[in-house]
């Protein structure tokens, strides 16, 4: 009697792998976009924890002041924010604007969406 | 008789099978490695943060209650009143009298300090804390500016 062989050609087999690698390569492309988003997003809460210390440190500065009138607030907002180094880390930007009792400190984020609005009242 | 099947496997599939296990294999422990370190730097950002915030409170509050300095390096602060603040190791220590109150900075980070005066304001004390690269240098680029003016010369 002759061994029977049966030998199974199966055509599916790369069909089989290429739909596998491309389930992979799926797989990686959203890991590595979930980790790039992840990581914008922490630059961006470095950033705006960076952009509130700019605030909270021209406030510690003026309330140490006696008196201070619109300038002596544009003079140190300004300073705080060049010496805080957001400016060259990131794309935010410090707008003073005089208001009629005072002025109005923001810290405008790149979508140009404020951060954070301070209203301060002083002498003009 | 026993009817045995035999499916012979190629060695074409046996070799696509290896390699793609060994492509699996690779990305799982790519995967594991990079959310590992995300996982750890997030851990430490947050301890950051933590850290950032109470340490300011309590930095400008000790600042303000001790009045002028007699000395600022970049890293020690000395009152004229003998209270000092220093770095000890990555330990921010804040010394009063016989008080000795301490804040862990977390791991990669440190404080340096300044003393800076404009015209029409009391002087100032600024802390940066700022990250540490891998050989503990300075990174002056990444760091947090804490601003506490020194009570005692408002103008």
């Amino acid at each position: 009697m002759k061994n029977e062989k049966q030998v199974t050609i199966r055509y599916y087999l790369m069909a089989e792998m290429v739909f596998a690698l491309g389930l992979l390569m799926v797989l990686t492309a959203c890991f590595f976009a979930t980790t790039n988003t992840i990581q914008r997003m922490d630059k961006s809460f470095t950033d705006e924890s960076c952009g509130l210390m700019v605030v909270d440190n021209t406030l510690e500065r003026l309330e140490h002041k006696k008196q201070y009138k619109l300038d002596d607030v544009k003079r140190i907002f300004l300073d705080e924010y060049d010496k805080s180094g957001i400016k060259d880390r990131t794309k935010m930007l410090a707008a003073f604007t005089p208001s009629p009792d005072g002025a109005t400190l923001a810290i405008i984020k790149h979508n140009s969406k404020p951060l954070i609005e301070v209203q301060i009242k002083c002498q003009q | 008789m026993s009817a045995i099947k035999i499916n012979r496997y190629t060695l074409l599939e046996m070799l696509a099978v290896i390699v793609l296990a060994g492509v699996l294999m690779n990305a799982a422990l790519l995967f594991y490695y990079k959310s590992q370190n995300i996982n750890r730097k997030y851990t430490e950002k947050a301890v950051q943060i933590k850290s950032v915030s109470a340490v300011s409170k309590y930095l400008r509050s000790f600042i303000h209650d001790n009045g002028e300095t007699f000395m600022v390096k970049p890293d020690k602060v000395v009152f004229k009143n003998g209270s000092v603040i220093t770095m000890d190791g990555n330990r921010l220590v804040f010394i009063a009298g016989s008080s000795t109150r301490s804040f862990a900075l977390p791991k990669g980070f440190s404080t340096t300090f300044a003393l800076e005066q404009s015209p029409e304001e009391p002087p100032r004390i600024v802390t940066n804390i700022v990250v540490l690269d891998s050989k503990d240098q300075l990174q002056l680029n990444k760091f947090t500016r804490i601003t506490a003016c020194v009570k005692g010369g408002a103008k």
